[in-house]
Order: structure tokens, then C-alpha cells, then sequence
């Protein structure tokens, strides 16, 4: 198998299965299997961490369940301000998945990520945020009166900026993810043992974690933007 | 990869939303409440705390007031004590005085009784003797001028 | 046909040319500003982190528009 094919193969997406319901095909794809596993080891890490919750003599479990909390709070509030607090929960979540997904090709599956249809489902969900965040916060009329704002003159920039926005959010987490991703994939069949190791801790690691704080806190920008 | 797919995009979606909800309901519900209940105790305890402390400057005070009580009662009845001494003083001085008084007027009287009823007594003998002598004189031989001379000498020595 | 699609993804990449001059300059600057002013460290590193994301965007979507040219074209 040549490199070329051994890239796409691995770069491609499969139907794990399909789901025939009356006479509808849907395709289950690997990214959502993977997804699957991203929520459910999240989702057992949170009942994990949180049970057993006491006021006094606190375990370490539940001190470092607080400190995920207080930290990751801290970090998305900072950025969405006082108003933006009811949002802090959605964006830690998607904080937490992006970060875990990012990471999840260390343990031998491919990142939700580096599919272009989570990402844009990511994008997606966070500027209907944003636009809805606005409308609720300033009423529909200020809304759009935000669109002629600071001149008249810049409403198709503000209009475009509306796809523009989960558009570069999606190409970028999704080319971050994949770029990374051919270059490990590169090196690992060029220097095989040891040194992917060493680039996959900046690649994989850093890397992914940075590229969810940055998508989040871009979303948050854009929220604390809306809601002013 | 690049293909976009509606029912990929539908699920991914769909599975955000879900672990959205769970992780509210097991994640930041729970640890929310936790902190809140913490910090409600936390508040419970300082609030008791300072209710204690009230509670004792207040004791405090009382026992103060108590004290100033005393005190100024201790000082009532000092300067009670004190004046009714002064006055008891005041009275057994004035008592001593007058005593002392009657005594040295009774002590005068008696002498000027005395001394008049000592008087009397020697003019009395004196006019005795005056008139012994005058009758001694007359009996012998002497005229009525030396009579009158030596009764003028006798009265004034006697007045002396 | 291929040699053209190769050459186009290959013009497509250079976008990162843009980016890592960006980045630099950008990266330069805030050290700069932190060794000016350290207790405003947090600050600087949060836009730098901004900035340094809008940057990259460039070079990403010339990757992913090569990634394209060579998969799409094809």
C-alpha cells in the first residue's frame, strides 16, 4: 500500500452501519460512533466524580471535580463576562468535548474532529447560539438593528460575517485537527518508533487542547459581542 | 471527510445536545448545589458566630453597667457615711463646746458668788469691828471728829 | 492533468507562508509588551492566543483548499 492510499484510507470517514427506518437509509458514521464513546466516557466521568458530593471533609475526587468546575467556569466566564454566565455551561461542555475528542486518537480512535460534519455541526450549533443569544438578550428589533451598525454601510459585511464566522470556526478546528493529524500520520511511516511519541505530546496534546480553548473562547468573543 | 453529510451533521447535533443536558444534570447541577450548600453553611456558621459575639459584648456591657452600678453606689454610701460622721462630729464638738461653756460659766458664777459673799462676809466683820471699835473709842474718851476721821479711815481701807 | 493538481495544491499550502510571518511578528511583539509590562502578561497572552488563531486561520484554509484541489479534482 502506497503512502498516498494509507493517507486517504485513514483520513476517511466509514459508515460503521446503516439504520433503516421505514424506507429511510441513515448512516451511522464513524465520527458519531467515536462521538458516542467521547460523551459516554464523559458523561461516566462526571457521575464518577460527582456522587458522594459532601460540604465538609471533601474527597479528592470531589476536590478535583470542584477544581475542574471553579477552573474551566473561570476560564470561559472570564472571556463571556457577567451577562454571558447562563452560557458557561454549554461552552464548558463543548470545551470538554472538543478537548476530549481532539486527544482520543492517542487511544487508537479517529477524532471526531477530523470530520468536517462535526465541525460544521459544532460551528453550526454555536453561531445559532450566538444569534439567538442576541435576539433573546436585546429583542429582535436591536437585533437587527445591530446589522447597521457602526455604519450603514458595512451591512453586507455584518450579514456575511454570519457565515463567515462558524465557517472559519469549522475549517479551523477541522484543518487543525487534520493537519496534525497527516503530519503524526507522516511521520509515524517515516521515523516509526520513537519520535512520533515526542511530536504527538505537541500535536495530539497541546495542540488539540488548544485548538478546543480556541474555538470556545472565539465562540465566547463572539457571544459577549452579541450580548452587549 | 470533506464529504458533507446531512444525517452526520444531524446526529452530531443531536449528541451534543444530549451530553449538553447530561452533563447539566450530572455535572454542574450537582457541583453548583454542592458549593452553594457549602457556602450557605459557611454563611450559617459566621452568621451564629457573630451572634455569639454580640451575645457576649453585650454581657459585657451589662456586666460594666453592673459595675458602674456598684461604684457609684459605694461612692453613695461612702459620702453618706462621711457626712453623717461629719454631722455626729460637727454635734459632739458643738456638745463639748457648750459643756465646756456651762461648765466655765457655772465655774464664774460660783467664784463671783464667792467673792461677793466673801466681800459681805468682811465687811460685815469689818463694820464688826468698826463698831466694836468705835464703841471701844467712844466708851473711852475721843470726840465726835476723831470719831468721824477714824471711820473714814477704816471705811476706805476697807473699800481697798 | 496530475502534475497541475499537484502544483495547485502546492500554491494552495504557501498560504502558511502568510501565517508564520504573522505569527511571528505577532508572537515578537507580545514579548515585547510583556517584557514592557509584565503584570499585563495575562491579557497579552489572551490576544496573542486570539490573534495567533484568526492567523492561522489563513494557513488553514490553504491547506484544507489544497487538501481539496487534490481530493475533489481527482
Amino acid at each position: 500500500m502506497s503512502l498516498a492510499e494509507k493517507l486517504v484510507e485513514e483520513l476517511n470517514c466509514e459508515t460503521v452501519f446503516t439504520i433503516h427506518l421505514g424506507g429511510l437509509k441513515i448512516p451511522v458514521m464513524e465520527s458519531v460512533v467515536v462521538t458516542w464513546i467521547v460523551m459516554a466516557v464523559l458523561i461516566l466521568l462526571a457521575i464518577f466524580l460527582t456522587t458522594g458530593l459532601k460540604t465538609q471533609n471533601i474527597s479528592k475526587k470531589q476536590a478535583f471535580a470542584e477544581l475542574i468546575y471553579e477552573k474551566l467556569t473561570q476560564v470561559v466566564g472570564a472571556t463571556l463576562g457577567e451577562e454571558g454566565k447562563t452560557y458557561t455551561t454549554y461552552l464548558v461542555t463543548i470545551l470538554l468535548y472538543i478537548g476530549l475528542s481532539n486527544i482520543i486518537g492517542l487511544f487508537g480512535f479517529k477524532s471526531p474532529t477530523k470530520d468536517v460534519n462535526v465541525t460544521a455541526a459544532l460551528a453550526l450549533m454555536s453561531i445559532i447560539l450566538v444569534e439567538a443569544a442576541g435576539i433573546y438578550q436585546r429583542g429582535f428589533k436591536k437585533w437587527l438593528h445591530s446589522f447597521v451598525e457602526p455604519v450603514p454601510i458595512v451591512t453586507p459585511f455584518n450579514i456575511l460575517d454570519v457565515f463567515t464566522r462558524p465557517l472559519s470556526l469549522c475549517m479551523r478546528l477541522f484543518g487543525n485537527v487534520l493537519g496534525a493529524f497527516v503530519i503524526m500520520e507522516l511521520l509515524k511511516i517515516v521515523v516509526p518508533p520513537v519520535i512520533p511519541a515526542v511530536f504527538s505530546l505537541y500535536f495530539d496534546l497541546f495542540d488539540g487542547l488548544l485548538q478546543a480553548y480556541v474555538f470556545v473562547f472565539l465562540t465566547s468573543l463572539y457571544l459577549k459581542e452579541a450580548i452587549e | 471527510m470533506i464529504n458533507v453529510s446531512f444525517w452526520n451533521i444531524f446526529f452530531t447535533v443531536l449528541n451534543l445536545l444530549i451530553l449538553f443536558v447530561a452533563f447539566r444534570i450530572f455535572f454542574f447541577k450537582p457541583i453548583a448545589k454542592i458549593i452553594a450548600k457549602r457556602q450557605e453553611e459557611a454563611d450559617e456558621v459566621y452568621a451564629k458566630a457573630t451572634e455569639k459575639e454580640d451575645e457576649a459584648g453585650e454581657l459585657v456591657k451589662q456586666y460594666e453597667a453592673k459595675l458602674a452600678e456598684a461604684e457609684s453606689e459605694k461612692k453613695q454610701i461612702i459620702a453618706e457615711a462621711r457626712k453623717s460622721a461629719d454631722g455626729q462630729y460637727q454635734k459632739i464638738v458643738a456638745d463639748a463646746k457648750e459643756d465646756a461653756k456651762s461648765i466655765h460659766d457655772t465655774a464664774i458664777a460660783e467664784a463671783n458668788h464667792e467673792k461677793s459673799q466673801i466681800i459681805a462676809s468682811a465687811k460685815k466683820e469689818i463694820a464688826d469691828i468698826v463698831v466694836d471699835a468705835t464703841t471701844k473709842v467712844v466708851g473711852s474718851k475721843t470726840g465726835a471728829d476723831i470719831d468721824s476721821k477714824l471711820f473714814d479711815e477704816f471705811l476706805g481701807k476697807a473699800g481697798e | 492533468m496530475n502534475t497541475l493538481i499537484a502544483v495547485g495544491a502546492g500554491i494552495a499550502v504557501v498560504t502558511g507562508l502568510g501565517a508564520g510571518i504573522g505569527i511571528g511578528i505577532a508572537t515578537g511583539k507580545a514579548c515585547e509588551g510583556i517584557a514592557r509590562q509584565p503584570e499585563a502578561e495575562s491579557k497579552i497572552q489572551k490576544n496573542l492566543i486570539l490573534g495567533c488563531a484568526l492567523a492561522e486561520a489563513t494557513a488553514i484554509y490553504g491547506f484544507v483548499i489544497a487538501l481539496m484541489i487534490m481530493f475533489v479534482l481527482k
